[in-house]
């Protein structure tokens, strides 16, 4: 078969404005957002729910996430492989995905499978079955998921960089849950937590690619505006916080890697708050592309580091940023000095005005062009929506981000770039 | 996915192909230079010269470095060498200049007459490091083997992408300048541009960037071919982890047999889907017999693998096992329902069609099939699948009915 030869992240140097996008809020409080596009024949649709990593019980960690994949395992009206099979008729999948804000599902068919498709989701998220057996063998999976990602030393870096950033709580749980916990959970524990959290109003709906908005409108309308939750109004839930760091601090994991990963980070601010664009910039100017200071210094110039890398999570709570990079054990004091004299220059030295042009015209063309498979698109919209963004994001974001001065880059290095917290997964610690 | 009618091919007077699917609303260029050269033309004294050439090349860096070029107007550029061919590419946002910056940047990263030796000993280190993830990744280690067991090492499949490492160790700038002499002239290239371009500009474009070239001589080899089905092996090794990870291995078809590719395509999709394949169901479904599964099959120039991988307890090696060979035998016998087989041609074309929807993943896959045959092949992909019969697959399914080369990744026992 002919697969993706490797996954190429799309650029545009203009940001397009969310593509016709059209927004409509269903009386029971679902908000539905319809991005069609002439261009491509197939279609993808992605509910986002409001349900993050916190909602779980501190005693039934990864409760969540046996809930949400569960839905795929049959409802009151057909098991999870008549479910499977109709989809397969259409040529269509579907995927459950379990982040740290939100739980997902989305669904990508042929466009004349939308249909089929929005009934799949619509029986999904408004009449699971939870059946016994179904519920036993979906803790093994979970619990195996749950354990694999401890075994992946970029996932067991990170988690303890968010550990020491935002304690155990929140952001500093794994979003999958822990093995232990989720073995107790029973099918009880789910169906109680999902009459609690699953409910329209904490719920975007978002369809991208080849459809026409007025047929898939009144498709999601029949389908989707019966769906009523409980009574009980929930309070928003609490949006997790970083406190700044009084102090610098390493924390290691051992696993059985070949190299050590290692992941340096602190605080950020969240998204579209003061210090936001800026510090997207020096994102950019750290790690965006292969030319970047980051791979330019520590991979081309000291031959330090076999991967270099920079990320800013967009997180519906205070966000963080995070260098890391995988290097050998005996060259860790060496590659943090070289990190830490990139950090220095940020705050020390004004950026140019040519790499300042250069590092937003390539988060410009990331953004847009990142976005342009139609799951992207759904995707996307559906986040920002959630996030409480407005419509015209796209274009703000745009507008923010060309307004960032090299002083604004220096003073958000001056004010954030002080303490940091030092990750490190290694053979031996 | 592939409309012919905007999709376009001219050839420069030195032999370099140039193809291009004019796009006029798409809203970037997207592009790709592919050398009909990889891992399997090596030979055995320069094991690992295609993917460090590749390395040395896209990552040489320096003054005028075009990566930079790429990045500065938002762009994004990468590369990758496979067992048949080399590819590297770039996106950037369409506009006026837009194919020719792109063009020109993939000539300058390839068009090398020099090597520095600081950046061949630069990139060595990178790739040892990239060797030393690939085998603390059970999944990518499991690959290796499968490989190497079922072409054996005689084979240029049965390589390791990176290299033998006695091989590797003695590449130098020198060897890697031989390989590119050898290989990156312009009667084995091709350029393939998807977006906003015309195939005037496009070839106006390749020809000030590789006009230049002088054709050469490109030596021929002919890929050994491996029986089919392949005689049955296994490997065992034992590692620090706790689940076991096993393939089942067979031999494939290859680019020249494309209705037993989609045929074998089709199989993948039978056994391997997660909404109704049934191998799938089987071990994960009520009672799971295992965690996950997957199978690997790209199409190569010769005959490809076949790989069928699932992670299980390690107690349940024997039951997956038995499940996956009585599944292919079944299939080996039985004809599918039409029913079946309607859902697994659907599937099969959407997810080409989702393969394909950006113009990066159009480029991606016209220059895949040019680096095998011709690129035209992209276009008859989905018609090929949707004229299978269910004769094709039960045909397919008997060069995997038998015993498979089994390599089990399973953790240690105790007292070894």
């Amino acid at each position: 078969m002919r697969r993706a030869l490797a996954s190429v992240i799309l650029l545009l140097s203009c940001v397009s404005p969310s593509w016709g996008t059209s927004r409509e809020v269903l009386p029971n409080g679902l908000r539905v957002l319809l991005v069609p596009s002439a261009s491509t024949e197939v279609m993808a649709a992605t509910m986002l729910l409001a349900i993050p990593v916190s909602a779980d019980p501190p005693d039934k960690l990864g409760l969540r996430y046996l809930t949400h994949r569960l839905l795929l395992r049959g409802t009151t009206r057909e098991t999870g492989e008549a479910m499977g099979e109709r989809l397969a008729a259409v040529g269509g999948t579907v995927s459950v995905n379990c982040a740290l804000d939100y739980l997902e599902i989305t669904v990508r068919a042929p466009s004349d499978g939308l249909e089929v498709a929005l009934d799949l989701l619509a029986q999904a998220v408004q009449s699971p079955a939870f059946l016994p057996e179904e519920v036993e063998r979906e803790k093994t999976r979970a619990i195996a998921a749950a354990r694999a990602a401890r075994d992946d030393p970029f996932q067991c870096t990170y988690q303890a960089l968010r550990e020491e950033l935002y304690g155990k709580e929140a952001y500093g749980r794994w979003a999958l849950g822990e093995p232990e916990c989720l073995r107790r959970l029973t099918r009880e524990d789910v169906a109680a937590f999902y009459r609690r959290h699953y409910r329209p109003e904490a719920a975007v709906l978002a369809i991208a690619g080849g459809i026409e908005a007025v047929s898939a409108g009144g498709a999601v309308r029949l389908r989707f505006g019966a769906w009523r939750g409980p009574a009980e109004r929930r309070a928003t839930p609490a949006r997790a916080t970083g406190e700044p760091l009084a102090s610098s601090q390493i924390t290691a994991r051992e696993r059985p890697t070949a190299r050590l990963h290692l992941m340096l980070g602190f605080p950020a601010p969240a998204v579209a708050t003061q210090g936001y664009y800026a510090m997207q910039v020096i994102d950019s100017l750290l790690g965006g592309g292969s030319t970047a200071r980051l791979p330019k210094a520590l991979r081309e110039q000291a031959g330090l580091a076999y991967e270099v890398s920079s990320f800013y999570p967009t997180l519906a709570g205070d966000s963080h940023f995070a260098i890391y990079a995988v290097v050998d054990e005996d060259a860790l004091r060496e590659a943090k000095q070289a990190i830490l004299a990139q950090l220095t220059r940020l705050r020390e030295e004004p950026v140019s005005a040519e790499e300042l042009a250069h590092a937003k015209r390539y988060l410009l063309g990331v953004y847009a062009l990142s976005r342009q498979e139609s799951r992207r698109q759904a995707y996307s919209a559906a986040w920002h929506e959630l996030l409480g963004c407005p419509p015209d994001f796209a274009a703000l974001y745009q507008e923010k981000l060309n307004a960032v001065t090299a002083e604004e880059v220096q003073d958000t290095a001056r004010t954030l770039i002080h303490h940091f917290i030092l990750a490190l997964t290694a053979p031996s610690v | 996915m592939f409309d012919a009618r905007t999709v376009h091919s001219d050839a420069l007077a030195n032999g370099l192909r140039v193809i291009v699917a004019e796009e006029a609303d798409a809203s970037v260029v997207a592009a790709e230079l592919v050398v009909k050269a990889g891992v399997a033309d090596e030979r055995p004294a320069e094991s690992g010269a295609a993917h460090l050439l590749e390395h040395a090349l896209w990552a040489y860096g320096g003054p005028g470095d075009p990566r930079a070029a790429l990045e500065e107007v938002g762009g994004v550029t990468n590369a990758g060498t496979r067992r048949d061919f080399t590819h590297y590419y770039a996106t950037v946002p369409a506009g006026r200049g837009a194919a020719e910056l792109a063009v020109r940047a993939l000539a300058r990263m390839v068009l090398r007459d020099h090597l520095e030796e600081s950046v061949v000993v630069r990139e060595k280190k990178v790739v040892r490091d990239e060797v030393a993830e690939r085998s603390a990744s059970l999944p990518l280690l499991l690959d290796d083997l499968a490989f190497r067991t079922v072409y054996g090492e005689d084979h240029p499949y049965g390589r390791p992408l990176e290299g033998e490492e006695s091989s590797f160790e003695a590449l130098d700038a020198t060897a890697l300048e031989v390989f590119h002499r050898t290989w990156y002239v312009p009667n084995n290239m091709a350029v393939v541009l998807v977006g906003r371009v015309t195939l005037a500009e496009a070839t106006a474009a390749v020809q000030q960037a590789f006009g230049a070239l002088p054709r050469a001589p490109v030596p021929s080899h002919a890929l050994p071919v491996p029986p089919r089905p392949a005689p049955s092996r296994e490997v065992r090794v034992g590692v620090d982890a706790k689940q076991a990870y096993l393939m089942a291995a067979f031999v494939g078809p290859a680019i020249t047999e494309p209705a037993d590719v989609c045929a074998t395509d089709a199989l993948t999709v039978l056994l391997s889907e997660a909404t109704c394949g049934r191998l799938y169901r089987r071990l994960l479904g009520t009672p799971a017999v295992a965690h996950s599964m997957g199978v690997d099959f790209l199409t190569q120039k010769g005959r490809a693998l076949l790989g069928i991988w699932i992670a299980c307890e390690p107690s349940k090696v024997e039951a997956v096992r038995r499940a996956l060979r009585e599944e292919l035998s079944r299939l080996a016998a039985e004809p599918v329902s039409p029913q079946e087989l309607a859902a697994v041609k659907r599937l099969t074309v959407a997810a080409y069609a989702f393969s394909n929807e950006t113009p990066s993943g159009r480029t991606s896959t016209l220059a895949f099939y040019e680096a095998l045959g011709n690129y035209r092949e992209a276009g008859q992909y989905p018609w090929r699948v949707r004229a299978l019969r269910a004769a094709d697959v039960t045909r397919v399914a008997a060069w995997y009915a038998g015993e498979p080369t089994w390599i089990v990744v399973a953790p240690q026992e105790k007292g070894t």
